[in-house]
Protein backbone atom coordinates (compact mmCIF):
# COMPACT_ATOMS: atom_id res chain seq x y z
CA UNK A 1 0.00 0.00 0.00
CA UNK A 2 1.16 3.45 -0.79
CA UNK A 3 0.46 7.04 0.17
CA UNK A 4 -0.47 8.66 -2.52
CA UNK A 5 -1.68 12.15 -3.38
CA UNK A 6 -4.88 12.29 -5.28
CA UNK A 7 -6.18 15.25 -6.50
CA UNK A 8 -10.47 15.01 -7.03
CA UNK A 9 -12.14 16.85 -9.73
CA UNK A 10 -14.76 19.10 -7.54
CA UNK A 11 -11.96 21.00 -6.43
CA UNK A 12 -10.50 20.30 -3.24
CA UNK A 13 -7.27 17.80 -2.81
CA UNK A 14 -7.02 15.13 -0.59
CA UNK A 15 -4.78 12.65 0.69
CA UNK A 16 -5.60 8.87 -0.55
CA UNK A 17 -4.07 5.54 -0.33
CA UNK A 18 -4.66 3.25 -3.65
CA UNK A 19 -3.64 -0.66 -2.93
CA UNK A 20 -2.20 -1.61 -5.95
CA UNK A 21 -2.00 -5.22 -7.58
CA UNK A 22 0.91 -5.99 -9.80
CA UNK A 23 0.02 -9.31 -11.81
CA UNK A 24 1.94 -10.66 -14.64
CA UNK A 25 3.62 -7.20 -15.57
CA UNK A 26 0.58 -5.87 -15.15
CA UNK A 27 -0.71 -2.78 -12.08
CA UNK A 28 -4.09 -3.32 -11.09
CA UNK A 29 -5.60 -1.23 -8.47
CA UNK A 30 -7.36 -3.23 -5.88
CA UNK A 31 -9.03 -1.12 -2.95
CA UNK A 32 -8.19 2.95 -2.86
CA UNK A 33 -9.26 5.24 0.67
CA UNK A 34 -11.39 8.42 0.04
CA UNK A 35 -13.13 11.05 2.52
CA UNK A 36 -11.53 8.47 4.97
CA UNK A 37 -13.91 6.01 3.22
CA UNK A 38 -12.60 3.07 2.03
CA UNK A 39 -14.02 1.87 -1.36
CA UNK A 40 -12.90 -1.70 -2.83
CA UNK A 41 -12.90 -2.38 -6.28
CA UNK A 42 -15.03 -4.74 -7.46
CA UNK A 43 -14.25 -4.68 -11.20
CA UNK A 44 -12.18 -2.42 -13.82
CA UNK A 45 -14.21 -2.07 -16.81
CA UNK A 46 -11.67 -0.47 -18.97
CA UNK A 47 -8.22 0.13 -18.71
CA UNK A 48 -6.21 2.74 -21.14
CA UNK A 49 -3.79 5.28 -21.73
CA UNK A 50 -4.39 9.53 -21.96
CA UNK A 51 -1.56 11.86 -23.41
CA UNK A 52 -0.99 15.24 -22.56
CA UNK A 53 1.34 16.16 -23.98
CA UNK A 54 4.32 14.29 -23.01
CA UNK A 55 2.90 12.90 -20.10
CA UNK A 56 1.14 9.80 -19.91
CA UNK A 57 -1.79 8.61 -18.11
CA UNK A 58 -2.79 4.97 -17.15
CA UNK A 59 -7.25 4.98 -16.49
CA UNK A 60 -9.16 2.79 -14.85
CA UNK A 61 -12.33 2.77 -14.96
CA UNK A 62 -13.30 1.25 -11.81
CA UNK A 63 -16.69 0.28 -10.37
CA UNK A 64 -16.99 -0.24 -6.58
CA UNK A 65 -20.55 -1.36 -6.29
CA UNK A 66 -21.45 2.06 -5.34
CA UNK A 67 -19.47 4.41 -7.35
CA UNK A 68 -17.95 4.79 -10.40
CA UNK A 69 -14.77 6.67 -10.84
CA UNK A 70 -11.77 6.64 -13.27
CA UNK A 71 -8.69 5.97 -11.38
CA UNK A 72 -5.59 7.72 -13.43
CA UNK A 73 -2.05 7.17 -12.60
CA UNK A 74 0.77 9.50 -14.49
CA UNK A 75 3.40 6.98 -15.74
CA UNK A 76 6.16 9.61 -14.54
CA UNK A 77 5.96 10.26 -11.03
CA UNK A 78 2.89 7.52 -10.39
CA UNK A 79 0.67 9.54 -8.83
CA UNK A 80 -2.64 9.01 -8.80
CA UNK A 81 -5.44 10.79 -9.30
CA UNK A 82 -9.47 10.06 -9.78
CA UNK A 83 -11.71 11.87 -11.82
CA UNK A 84 -15.35 11.41 -13.08
CA UNK A 85 -16.74 10.14 -9.70
CA UNK A 86 -20.79 9.45 -10.20
CA UNK A 87 -22.98 7.24 -7.94
CA UNK A 88 -23.41 3.74 -9.46
CA UNK A 89 -26.39 4.44 -11.21
CA UNK A 90 -27.26 6.49 -14.47
CA UNK A 91 -28.50 9.73 -15.58
CA UNK A 92 -30.58 11.42 -17.60
CA UNK B 1 -7.72 -14.97 -55.46
CA UNK B 2 -7.28 -12.33 -52.31
CA UNK B 3 -8.98 -12.60 -49.04
CA UNK B 4 -10.09 -9.66 -47.72
CA UNK B 5 -11.56 -9.10 -44.30
CA UNK B 6 -13.29 -6.15 -42.94
CA UNK B 7 -14.16 -5.92 -38.86
CA UNK B 8 -16.33 -2.72 -37.89
CA UNK B 9 -17.03 -2.21 -34.27
CA UNK B 10 -20.72 -2.10 -33.83
CA UNK B 11 -22.26 1.38 -32.09
CA UNK B 12 -18.32 2.26 -31.47
CA UNK B 13 -18.51 5.30 -29.36
CA UNK B 14 -21.37 4.36 -27.07
CA UNK B 15 -20.20 0.90 -26.60
CA UNK B 16 -16.85 1.99 -25.38
CA UNK B 17 -18.89 3.78 -23.02
CA UNK B 18 -21.07 1.26 -22.24
CA UNK B 19 -17.57 -0.76 -21.40
CA UNK B 20 -16.21 1.64 -19.06
CA UNK B 21 -19.66 1.99 -17.24
CA UNK B 22 -21.43 -0.99 -16.90
CA UNK B 23 -24.58 0.70 -15.80
CA UNK B 24 -25.24 2.18 -18.86
CA UNK B 25 -24.81 -1.50 -20.37
CA UNK B 26 -28.57 -2.84 -22.28
CA UNK B 27 -29.23 1.08 -21.98
CA UNK B 28 -30.11 3.47 -25.09
CA UNK B 29 -27.18 5.83 -24.99
CA UNK B 30 -26.18 8.66 -27.30
CA UNK B 31 -22.55 10.08 -27.19
CA UNK B 32 -22.90 14.24 -27.70
CA UNK B 33 -19.59 15.78 -28.81
CA UNK B 34 -19.88 17.93 -25.21
CA UNK B 35 -21.92 19.37 -22.48
CA UNK B 36 -24.56 21.28 -23.85
CA UNK B 37 -23.69 20.07 -27.59
CA UNK B 38 -27.13 19.77 -29.42
CA UNK B 39 -26.24 16.66 -31.80
CA UNK B 40 -25.78 13.55 -30.79
CA UNK B 41 -22.39 11.71 -32.91
CA UNK B 42 -23.40 7.69 -32.08
CA UNK B 43 -25.94 5.65 -30.48
CA UNK B 44 -26.23 2.73 -28.65
CA UNK B 45 -27.43 -0.60 -30.35
CA UNK B 46 -30.46 -0.35 -27.97
CA UNK B 47 -30.87 4.01 -28.98
CA UNK B 48 -31.12 3.03 -32.58
CA UNK B 49 -33.64 0.34 -32.18
CA UNK B 50 -35.52 3.94 -31.11
CA UNK B 51 -34.60 5.24 -34.38
CA UNK B 52 -31.97 7.90 -32.73
CA UNK B 53 -29.35 8.16 -35.50
CA UNK B 54 -25.68 9.80 -35.68
CA UNK B 55 -26.85 13.55 -36.17
CA UNK B 56 -30.28 13.97 -34.51
CA UNK B 57 -30.46 16.47 -32.17
CA UNK B 58 -30.66 15.79 -28.80
CA UNK B 59 -33.77 17.07 -29.02
CA UNK B 60 -35.63 14.77 -31.59
CA UNK B 61 -33.21 12.04 -29.66
CA UNK B 62 -35.34 12.78 -26.48
CA UNK B 63 -38.40 13.08 -28.38
CA UNK B 64 -37.94 9.54 -30.09
CA UNK B 65 -36.49 8.17 -26.57
CA UNK B 66 -37.38 10.02 -23.24
CA UNK B 67 -35.19 7.82 -21.18
CA UNK B 68 -31.83 8.24 -23.79
CA UNK B 69 -28.90 8.72 -21.47
CA UNK B 70 -26.13 11.54 -22.68
CA UNK B 71 -22.96 11.22 -22.82
CA UNK B 72 -20.32 13.62 -23.72
CA UNK B 73 -17.61 11.80 -26.03
CA UNK B 74 -13.81 10.88 -24.94
CA UNK B 75 -11.57 10.46 -27.77
CA UNK B 76 -8.76 9.62 -25.62
CA UNK B 77 -10.78 6.63 -24.71
CA UNK B 78 -11.84 5.69 -28.45
CA UNK B 79 -8.36 6.65 -29.59
CA UNK B 80 -7.11 3.66 -26.79
CA UNK B 81 -9.36 0.92 -27.67
CA UNK B 82 -8.25 1.46 -31.32
CA UNK B 83 -4.93 0.82 -30.63
CA UNK B 84 -5.83 -2.22 -28.49
CA UNK B 85 -7.79 -3.57 -31.78
CA UNK B 86 -4.97 -2.19 -34.02
CA UNK B 87 -2.42 -4.47 -32.04
CA UNK B 88 -4.94 -7.73 -32.14
CA UNK B 89 -5.32 -6.93 -36.62
CA UNK B 90 -1.92 -6.81 -36.64
CA UNK B 91 -0.98 -10.03 -35.56
CA UNK B 92 -3.31 -11.63 -38.21
CA UNK B 93 -1.98 -9.98 -41.31
CA UNK B 94 1.31 -6.91 -42.00
CA UNK B 95 -1.75 -5.52 -44.40
CA UNK B 96 -4.10 -3.58 -42.94
CA UNK B 97 -5.96 -0.90 -44.13
CA UNK B 98 -7.29 1.94 -41.36
CA UNK B 99 -10.39 2.96 -42.87
CA UNK B 100 -11.54 4.84 -39.65
CA UNK B 101 -11.39 4.89 -35.50
CA UNK B 102 -13.41 1.70 -35.84
CA UNK B 103 -13.55 0.06 -39.27
CA UNK B 104 -10.55 -2.03 -40.57
CA UNK B 105 -9.52 -4.12 -43.94
CA UNK B 106 -6.94 -6.89 -43.62
CA UNK B 107 -5.68 -8.67 -46.43
CA UNK B 108 -5.26 -12.27 -45.35
CA UNK B 109 -5.05 -13.77 -48.13
CA UNK B 110 -1.47 -15.53 -47.60
CA UNK B 111 -1.43 -15.13 -43.80
CA UNK B 112 -4.91 -17.40 -43.39
CA UNK B 113 -2.84 -20.37 -44.82
CA UNK B 114 -1.09 -19.95 -41.19
CA UNK B 115 -4.00 -21.03 -39.71
CA UNK B 116 -6.25 -24.36 -39.20
CA UNK B 117 -9.42 -22.92 -40.44
CA UNK B 118 -8.56 -20.67 -42.47
CA UNK B 119 -10.21 -16.78 -42.81
CA UNK B 120 -13.16 -18.40 -40.86
CA UNK B 121 -10.43 -19.25 -37.88
CA UNK B 122 -9.05 -15.96 -38.01
CA UNK B 123 -12.29 -14.31 -37.99
CA UNK B 124 -13.76 -16.04 -35.12
CA UNK B 125 -10.33 -15.68 -32.97
CA UNK B 126 -10.18 -11.74 -33.96
CA UNK B 127 -13.88 -11.51 -32.48
CA UNK B 128 -12.95 -13.50 -29.73
CA UNK B 129 -10.11 -11.58 -28.57
CA UNK B 130 -11.84 -8.00 -28.94
CA UNK B 131 -14.28 -9.34 -26.21
CA UNK B 132 -11.64 -10.91 -24.03
CA UNK B 133 -8.78 -7.97 -24.47
CA UNK B 134 -11.11 -5.20 -25.24
CA UNK B 135 -13.89 -5.71 -22.94
CA UNK B 136 -16.69 -7.63 -22.86
CA UNK B 137 -19.54 -5.47 -24.09
CA UNK B 138 -17.26 -4.64 -27.10
CA UNK B 139 -18.44 -6.35 -30.50
CA UNK B 140 -17.65 -6.36 -33.74
CA UNK B 141 -19.25 -7.90 -36.95
CA UNK B 142 -16.50 -8.80 -39.33
CA UNK B 143 -17.13 -9.55 -43.56
CA UNK B 144 -14.83 -11.93 -45.62
CA UNK B 145 -15.08 -12.20 -49.20
CA UNK B 146 -12.67 -10.91 -52.09
CA UNK B 147 -13.01 -7.88 -52.44
CA UNK B 148 -13.21 -4.50 -50.34
CA UNK B 149 -16.26 -3.25 -51.30
CA UNK B 150 -18.04 -6.70 -50.67
CA UNK B 151 -16.15 -7.57 -47.15
CA UNK B 152 -17.40 -4.14 -46.10
CA UNK B 153 -21.04 -4.86 -47.69
CA UNK B 154 -20.60 -8.27 -45.58
CA UNK B 155 -20.10 -7.04 -42.56
CA UNK B 156 -22.73 -4.46 -42.66
CA UNK B 157 -25.52 -7.84 -43.58
CA UNK B 158 -25.29 -9.08 -39.79
CA UNK B 159 -25.00 -6.83 -36.86
CA UNK B 160 -24.16 -6.43 -34.40
CA UNK B 161 -21.45 -9.15 -33.56
CA UNK B 162 -21.88 -11.00 -37.30
CA UNK B 163 -19.66 -12.80 -39.55
CA UNK B 164 -20.50 -13.04 -43.22
CA UNK B 165 -19.01 -14.41 -46.02
CA UNK B 166 -19.58 -13.44 -49.61
CA UNK B 167 -17.93 -15.94 -52.25
CA UNK B 168 -18.15 -15.34 -56.26
CA UNK B 169 -20.38 -17.63 -56.60
CA UNK B 170 -23.53 -16.09 -53.81
CA UNK B 171 -22.27 -12.81 -53.74
CA UNK B 172 -25.69 -11.15 -55.95
CA UNK B 173 -28.16 -13.80 -54.44
CA UNK B 174 -26.94 -13.00 -51.15
CA UNK B 175 -27.00 -9.06 -51.70
CA UNK B 176 -30.24 -9.13 -54.19
CA UNK B 177 -32.56 -8.09 -51.39
CA UNK B 178 -30.20 -5.26 -49.74
CA UNK B 179 -31.02 -1.58 -49.35
CA UNK B 180 -28.69 0.30 -52.21
CA UNK B 181 -27.36 2.42 -49.69
CA UNK B 182 -25.80 -0.33 -47.86
CA UNK B 183 -23.44 -0.09 -49.96
CA UNK B 184 -20.29 1.82 -49.66
CA UNK B 185 -19.82 4.36 -52.25
CA UNK B 186 -23.92 4.72 -52.79
CA UNK B 187 -24.56 7.96 -50.68
CA UNK B 188 -27.00 10.40 -50.06
CA UNK B 189 -27.31 11.67 -53.46
CA UNK B 190 -26.89 8.75 -55.49
CA UNK B 191 -29.53 6.79 -53.11
CA UNK B 192 -32.27 9.78 -53.84
CA UNK B 193 -31.32 9.03 -57.54
CA UNK B 194 -32.27 5.72 -57.76
CA UNK B 195 -35.37 5.90 -55.56
CA UNK B 196 -36.69 8.93 -57.24
CA UNK B 197 -36.62 5.69 -60.37
CA UNK B 198 -38.68 3.39 -58.11
CA UNK B 199 -35.47 1.39 -56.69
CA UNK B 200 -35.25 0.29 -53.42
CA UNK B 201 -32.68 -2.68 -53.32
CA UNK B 202 -29.91 -4.09 -55.05
CA UNK B 203 -32.08 -6.81 -57.35
CA UNK B 204 -34.62 -3.69 -58.31
CA UNK B 205 -31.43 -1.67 -59.37
CA UNK B 206 -29.33 -4.69 -61.51
CA UNK B 207 -32.40 -4.91 -64.02
CA UNK B 208 -32.08 -1.39 -64.80
CA UNK B 209 -29.83 0.43 -66.68
CA UNK B 210 -27.79 2.66 -65.03
CA UNK B 211 -24.84 5.16 -64.89
CA UNK B 212 -21.63 3.56 -65.24
CA UNK B 213 -20.01 4.52 -61.75
CA UNK B 214 -23.64 3.67 -60.17
CA UNK B 215 -24.15 0.15 -62.43
CA UNK B 216 -20.45 -1.11 -61.00
CA UNK B 217 -21.38 -0.53 -57.48
CA UNK B 218 -25.03 -2.15 -57.99
CA UNK B 219 -23.28 -5.24 -59.20
CA UNK B 220 -20.45 -4.86 -56.83
CA UNK B 221 -17.56 -4.57 -59.61
CA UNK B 222 -15.38 -1.94 -57.67
CA UNK B 223 -12.07 -3.69 -56.46
CA UNK B 224 -10.03 -0.98 -55.06
CA UNK B 225 -6.87 -2.44 -53.38
CA UNK B 226 -6.04 -1.87 -49.57
CA UNK B 227 -4.19 1.45 -49.09
CA UNK B 228 -2.04 0.84 -46.33
CA UNK B 229 -0.22 3.72 -44.14
CA UNK B 230 2.73 4.01 -46.45
CA UNK B 231 0.70 4.45 -49.16
CA UNK B 232 -1.27 7.58 -48.13
CA UNK B 233 -1.22 10.42 -50.08
CA UNK B 234 -0.02 13.66 -48.02
CA UNK B 235 -2.63 15.94 -46.93
CA UNK B 236 -4.04 18.25 -49.49
CA UNK B 237 -5.47 20.87 -47.11
CA UNK B 238 -5.84 21.76 -43.26
CA UNK B 239 -8.68 22.44 -41.44
CA UNK B 240 -10.89 23.50 -38.74
CA UNK B 241 -14.79 24.25 -37.98
CA UNK B 242 -16.07 25.23 -34.73
CA UNK B 243 -19.90 25.85 -33.32
CA UNK B 244 -19.62 28.34 -30.40
CA UNK B 245 -21.99 27.54 -27.49
CA UNK B 246 -24.13 31.32 -28.07
CA UNK B 247 -23.51 34.10 -30.41
CA UNK B 248 -20.34 36.00 -30.51
CA UNK B 249 -21.39 39.57 -30.77
CA UNK B 250 -18.44 41.32 -30.72
CA UNK B 251 -15.31 41.75 -32.58
CA UNK B 252 -12.97 40.62 -30.07
CA UNK B 253 -14.81 37.38 -29.27
CA UNK B 254 -14.51 36.73 -32.99
CA UNK B 255 -11.34 38.00 -33.34
CA UNK B 256 -10.52 35.42 -30.56
CA UNK B 257 -12.07 32.40 -32.25
CA UNK B 258 -10.54 33.10 -35.54
CA UNK B 259 -6.94 33.24 -33.89
CA UNK B 260 -7.73 30.48 -31.91
CA UNK B 261 -8.76 27.93 -34.88
CA UNK B 262 -5.30 29.68 -36.93
CA UNK B 263 -3.30 28.64 -33.92
CA UNK B 264 -4.49 25.24 -34.14
CA UNK B 265 -4.74 24.52 -38.03
CA UNK B 266 -0.75 26.20 -38.47
CA UNK B 267 0.50 24.06 -35.43
CA UNK B 268 -1.12 21.29 -37.69
CA UNK B 269 0.77 22.44 -40.54
CA UNK B 270 4.04 22.42 -38.54
CA UNK B 271 3.31 19.45 -37.05
CA UNK B 272 3.36 17.43 -40.62
CA UNK B 273 6.21 19.85 -42.14
CA UNK B 274 3.85 21.48 -44.47
CA UNK B 275 3.15 24.99 -45.43
CA UNK B 276 -0.02 26.65 -47.24
CA UNK B 277 -0.66 28.96 -49.63
CA UNK B 278 -4.14 29.63 -49.85
CA UNK B 279 -6.20 30.51 -46.59
CA UNK B 280 -9.90 30.72 -46.31
CA UNK B 281 -11.96 31.74 -43.25
CA UNK B 282 -15.49 31.37 -42.91
CA UNK B 283 -18.12 33.11 -40.78
CA UNK B 284 -21.86 32.20 -40.75
CA UNK B 285 -22.35 34.63 -43.10
CA UNK B 286 -18.74 35.64 -44.67
CA UNK B 287 -16.36 34.22 -46.49
CA UNK B 288 -13.63 34.76 -48.04
CA UNK B 289 -10.58 33.19 -49.91
CA UNK B 290 -6.81 34.75 -50.45
CA UNK B 291 -3.79 33.14 -51.99
CA UNK B 292 -0.07 34.27 -51.22
CA UNK B 293 2.40 34.20 -53.19
CA UNK B 294 5.08 32.83 -50.55
CA UNK B 295 3.63 29.15 -48.40
CA UNK B 296 3.65 29.69 -44.55
CA UNK B 297 2.85 27.51 -42.02
CA UNK B 298 3.42 31.01 -39.47
CA UNK B 299 -0.12 31.66 -37.52
CA UNK B 300 0.34 35.15 -37.29
CA UNK B 301 0.90 35.91 -40.87
CA UNK B 302 -2.39 33.51 -41.65
CA UNK B 303 -4.59 35.37 -38.78
CA UNK B 304 -3.31 38.87 -40.25
CA UNK B 305 -4.33 37.82 -43.48
CA UNK B 306 -7.60 36.28 -42.43
CA UNK B 307 -8.52 39.34 -40.01
CA UNK B 308 -7.75 41.97 -42.80
CA UNK B 309 -10.23 39.97 -45.27
CA UNK B 310 -13.04 39.85 -42.16
CA UNK B 311 -12.36 43.56 -41.46
CA UNK B 312 -13.25 44.12 -45.08
CA UNK B 313 -16.88 43.38 -44.22
CA UNK B 314 -16.67 42.82 -39.91
CA UNK B 315 -20.05 40.86 -39.50
CA UNK B 316 -21.48 40.19 -35.37
CA UNK B 317 -23.40 37.41 -34.23
CA UNK B 318 -21.80 34.77 -35.11
CA UNK B 319 -21.83 31.15 -34.17
CA UNK B 320 -20.05 29.00 -36.84
CA UNK B 321 -16.58 29.63 -37.80
CA UNK B 322 -13.84 27.64 -39.90
CA UNK B 323 -10.40 27.93 -41.15
CA UNK B 324 -9.17 26.13 -44.45
CA UNK B 325 -5.71 26.10 -45.60
CA UNK B 326 -4.68 24.70 -48.96
CA UNK B 327 -2.56 24.23 -52.03
CA UNK B 328 0.01 22.58 -49.11
CA UNK B 329 3.61 21.65 -50.14
CA UNK B 330 6.30 19.93 -47.91
CA UNK B 331 8.27 22.81 -46.18
CA UNK B 332 11.93 22.07 -47.37
CA UNK B 333 13.24 25.23 -47.55
CA UNK B 334 15.26 26.33 -44.48
CA UNK B 335 15.38 30.03 -43.37
CA UNK B 336 18.53 31.79 -42.83
CA UNK B 337 17.79 35.12 -41.40
CA UNK B 338 13.66 34.85 -40.21
CA UNK B 339 14.04 33.62 -37.06
CA UNK B 340 10.62 33.29 -36.06
CA UNK B 341 10.17 29.76 -37.56
CA UNK B 342 12.55 28.46 -35.30
CA UNK B 343 10.15 30.48 -32.22
CA UNK B 344 7.46 28.78 -33.82
CA UNK B 345 9.29 25.49 -33.51
CA UNK B 346 10.54 25.77 -29.63
CA UNK B 347 6.71 26.65 -28.88
CA UNK B 348 5.58 23.39 -30.55
CA UNK B 349 8.25 21.33 -29.15
CA UNK B 350 6.89 22.70 -25.49
CA UNK B 351 3.44 21.89 -26.06
CA UNK B 352 4.39 19.16 -26.96
CA UNK B 353 6.42 18.07 -23.92
CA UNK B 354 3.96 19.88 -21.33
CA UNK B 355 0.78 19.86 -23.03
CA UNK B 356 -1.64 22.13 -25.03
CA UNK B 357 -1.73 25.20 -24.55
CA UNK B 358 1.55 26.03 -22.39
CA UNK B 359 2.52 28.61 -24.72
CA UNK B 360 -0.07 30.26 -26.86
CA UNK B 361 -0.36 33.58 -28.36
CA UNK B 362 -1.38 36.42 -25.94
CA UNK B 363 -4.21 37.41 -28.02
CA UNK B 364 -5.89 34.11 -26.68
CA UNK B 365 -5.58 35.35 -22.89
CA UNK B 366 -8.74 35.56 -21.18
CA UNK B 367 -10.90 33.49 -23.36
CA UNK B 368 -12.50 30.48 -23.56
CA UNK B 369 -9.25 27.63 -25.73
CA UNK B 370 -10.42 25.31 -27.95
CA UNK B 371 -8.93 22.64 -28.06
CA UNK B 372 -8.16 20.26 -30.91
CA UNK B 373 -10.39 18.26 -32.47
CA UNK B 374 -9.96 14.81 -33.73
CA UNK B 375 -12.87 12.89 -35.85
CA UNK B 376 -14.12 9.39 -36.15
CA UNK B 377 -13.02 9.60 -39.75
CA UNK B 378 -9.61 10.12 -39.00
CA UNK B 379 -8.70 12.31 -41.92
CA UNK B 380 -4.78 12.65 -40.78
CA UNK B 381 -4.44 9.43 -39.72
CA UNK B 382 -1.38 9.04 -41.93
CA UNK B 383 0.43 11.83 -39.59
CA UNK B 384 -1.16 10.21 -36.48
CA UNK B 385 0.02 6.29 -36.92
CA UNK B 386 3.61 8.02 -38.09
CA UNK B 387 3.96 10.18 -35.32
CA UNK B 388 2.42 8.01 -33.03
CA UNK B 389 -0.57 10.02 -31.99
CA UNK B 390 -2.80 7.38 -32.55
Amino acid sequence: MSGLDIRIIFGYIQDMDVMVKFTQGKIKPEMFWLNGREYLIKNIALIFERNDGGRKYLCFAVDTGGMMAELVMDKQDLNWRITKCQPSCTWT
Amino acid sequence: MPTILHLDMNSYFATVEQQANPYLRGKPVGIIKAAGRGCVIAASIEAKKFKVKTGVTVWEAKKLCPQIIFVPSDMDKYFAVTRGLMRIISDYSPTVEIFSIDEMFVDISDTQNLFAGGALAIALEMKQRVKYQLGEWLKCSVGISYTKLLAKLASEMDKPDGLTFLTTDDYLEKTANLSVDMVCGIGYARTIILQSMGIRTLGEARLRQLPRDIANLVWLRNNDQLITINQLDPAKSVSRTYTTFSNLNSQASILKLIRNLVEEVSAKLREINMVGRTFTLSLDGFWARLTLKSPTADSKIIFDVLWREYLKNPITSVRQAGVWISNLMFNIQCPIFNRREEVLRAVDRLNAKFGLFTVYPAQLLGSELIRPEVTGYLGDKYYRVLTNRF
